[in-house]
């Protein structure tokens, strides 16, 4: 075999296009890069997604704190642990998921006027219902309240526990904040 | 002579239709990859969207919490016995009873700028006068859209926020004040031309006026009772700027009492933002130095505190000690008839300049009793990313302990 005929072989060879093999493995590959952008694309959306759940539990923590926090002043949290009995633990949010507690506000108003409650659901827009047994409706946050009276006895700590569940981890989140005011201050 | 070559046919490069099948695969995936990144981008300026309207929300609903806090400072009592200067048309104190001056609400004018003049909304069976404020919505494509009318009220309040002296000489010849420290010589702590007021030693007369402190010098009659010396002023009567709590407090004594600077009021409203489709939220000043009168321009005395603003709404509450058992009284634009506790809520509700990918239906507030709704009407809705912030205040300066209990 002459060298002009291996020439023409391999240029023969060159110019057959990719094998089957080849277009797979180019196929595999972007699959993979494709998945991997996919992937990256719903850990954002899902980070974006819980970021504005746990700023917006943050919110609604900080505005019933507030509420509250000048109301226990006057009006005693109608739910342990309160300064009636302080030695009973506050309940955890799985706790407050499994239970409808007793007592709770079923509107904005009765919430204002009667003695407040221990538990309901609140959203970002301040509308507030009775919880259901079982975790919050998506979008609505689980509200415990608590209170303390502090060291020097002439104030009151009010404490808001906010639990909501996560859809994506299916776990469980919660948000504590709380508020000490003293009359005169 | 060699015969010219003849490629093979996979050496004669692509067939048109190799190379229509290629480009569309090429434009497919650069259109995909451009969606993937315009749709990220998208996302994070939702998220950068929502991290600012949260940030502009919080910080102005604690601004005007810190304002309310100090609502009152330094003011002392309204007694309706005759005709107060201000706000008398729209706040009468009933008589003999006492009322507390820190906060302006309803229908009411700072020096000669109206707030809440638009209409009257029923809340709780009190009328409470709403502002309006012309809005436009948001399209999905972002551009303005159809307009609306949001309901919101603006609140304002006086407080006292300078230096303070006690007097211990006052008559129409030469009142006089006692300095806190020797060291500073001629009362530095008070700025000639400034707005003060004057507030009687029971806590409850007060009247304002600018401080002229041109021939200040020593006292004469009773030096001899300060410890760090004593200096003497004069406050020049001025209409347009002046606060009294009730006609007697022209003619009193102001012996014994206190001299109060920076008497300032603050309003809060939302005015709609020209040229764009939001509102705006601003703090007007009012005080002697930002708006010195007679006939503020609102457009010189306030400053723009955010751009997302939609609605403000406050309800102004009083403990009463005669509820059995004491409770929390909603006053609506009443006369704050109180020797005892304040608290004001607010709510405030904030848009984003991005709309939301899906319609929102519209929020309902929480402080007017009924159905007000944002934007516009409450079956409505649109494409605007709203957030509500609330809050609730208890008034510091109340005033309740200079009377008696």
């Amino acid at each position: 075999m002459g060298v002009e005929e291996r020439s023409r072989r391999r240029r023969r060879h060159n110019s057959a296009g990719f094998s089957l093999i080849e277009a797979l493995v180019a196929a595999g590959v972007l699959g993979i890069a494709l998945t991997a952008l996919v992937q990256l694309h719903q850990t954002s959306m899902r980070g974006t997604v819980a970021s504005s759940r746990l700023g917006e539990a943050s919110e609604v923590a900080r505005q019933l704190a507030d509420h509250f926090s000048i109301r226990a002043v006057d009006t005693p949290i109608n739910c342990a642990p309160n300064r009636n009995n302080p030695l009973v633990a506050m309940p955890t949010c799985a706790a407050i998921f499994a239970t409808n507690a007793a007592g709770v506000c079923n509107s904005a108003q009765t919430c204002d006027t009667a003695p407040q409650n221990c538990t309901f659901d609140f959203d970002i827009y301040g509308n507030l219902t009775a919880p259901p047994a079982g975790p919050p409706l998506p979008g609505r946050y689980r509200v415990r309240l608590a209170e303390s009276q502090n060291t020097s006895g002439d104030g009151f700590r009010v404490t808001v526990v906010v639990c909501w569940n996560d859809p994506n981890s299916n776990a469980i989140r919660s948000v504590v904040t709380d508020r000490l005011s003293v009359p005169g201050l | 002579m060699r015969a010219p070559k003849i490629p093979s046919p996979r050496q004669r490069g692509l067939t048109l239709i190799e190379l229509l099948v290629g480009t569309m695969i090429a434009a497919f995936l650069t259109a995909a990859a451009f969606a993937f990144a315009a749709h990220e981008s998208r996302l994070m300026g939702v998220s950068r969207e929502r991290v600012e309207l949260s940030q502009a929300g919080r910080s102005a609903i604690d601004l005007i919490a810190a304002d309310l806090a100090e609502a009152g400072a330094g003011l002392g009592y309204g007694i309706a016995n005759g005709n107060m200067t201000e706000p008398s048309a729209a706040q009468p104190c009933p008589g003999g009873t006492i009322c507390f001056r820190g906060l302006l609400t309803g229908n009411f004018t700072v020096r000669g700028v109206p707030f809440n003049t638009a209409g009257v909304t029923p809340v709780l069976g009190v009328p409470v006068n709403v502002d309006n404020v012309a809005l436009n919505e948001v399209d999905q494509g972002g551009a303005i859209g159809v307009g609306y009318v949001a309901p919101t009220q603006a609140i304002g309040m006086r407080m006292a926020s300078g230096s303070y002296a006690s007097i211990v000489n006052f008559n129409a010849g030469q009142p006089e004040y006692c300095l806190d420290d020797p060291a500073l010589g001629v009362p530095t702590n008070f700025r000639d031309g400034e707005l003060v007021i004057l507030r009687h030693q029971d806590g409850i007369l007060a009247r304002s006026g600018v401080l002229d402190l041109s021939a200040s010098g020593a006292c004469v009659a009773n030096g001899a009772s300060c410890a760090n010396g004593c200096r003497t002023f004069d406050v020049n009567l001025d209409l347009d700027r002046t606060f009294v709590s009730y006609d007697g407090a022209f003619g009193a004594s102001y012996r014994g009492g206190e001299l109060l600077g920076g008497l300032r009021t603050v309003v809060w409203f939302i005015a709609p933002n020209p040229g764009t489709r939001s509102g705006t939220l601003n703090r007007a000043v009012f005080d002697s130095n930002t708006c010195p009168g007679p006939v503020a321009n609102i457009a010189a005395c306030s400053g723009a505190v955010s751009e997302f603003a939609e609605t403000l709404f406050t309800r102004v509450w009083v403990w009463d000690t005669t509820a059995i058992p004491p409770a929390w009284r909603h006053v609506g634009v009443n006369p704050i008839v109180t020797p005892d506790r304040v608290r004001v809520d607010v709510e405030l509700v904030m848009r984003s300049r991005v709309p939301d990918a899906k319609p929102n239906a519209p929020i309902q507030l929480q402080i007017p009793d009924g159905p007000v709704c944002v934007p516009g009407a409450c079956g409505g809705g649109d494409y605007g990313d709203r957030r509500v912030y609330r809050t609730t205040i208890e008034v510091v300066n109340s005033g309740r302990m200079a009377l008696p209990r």
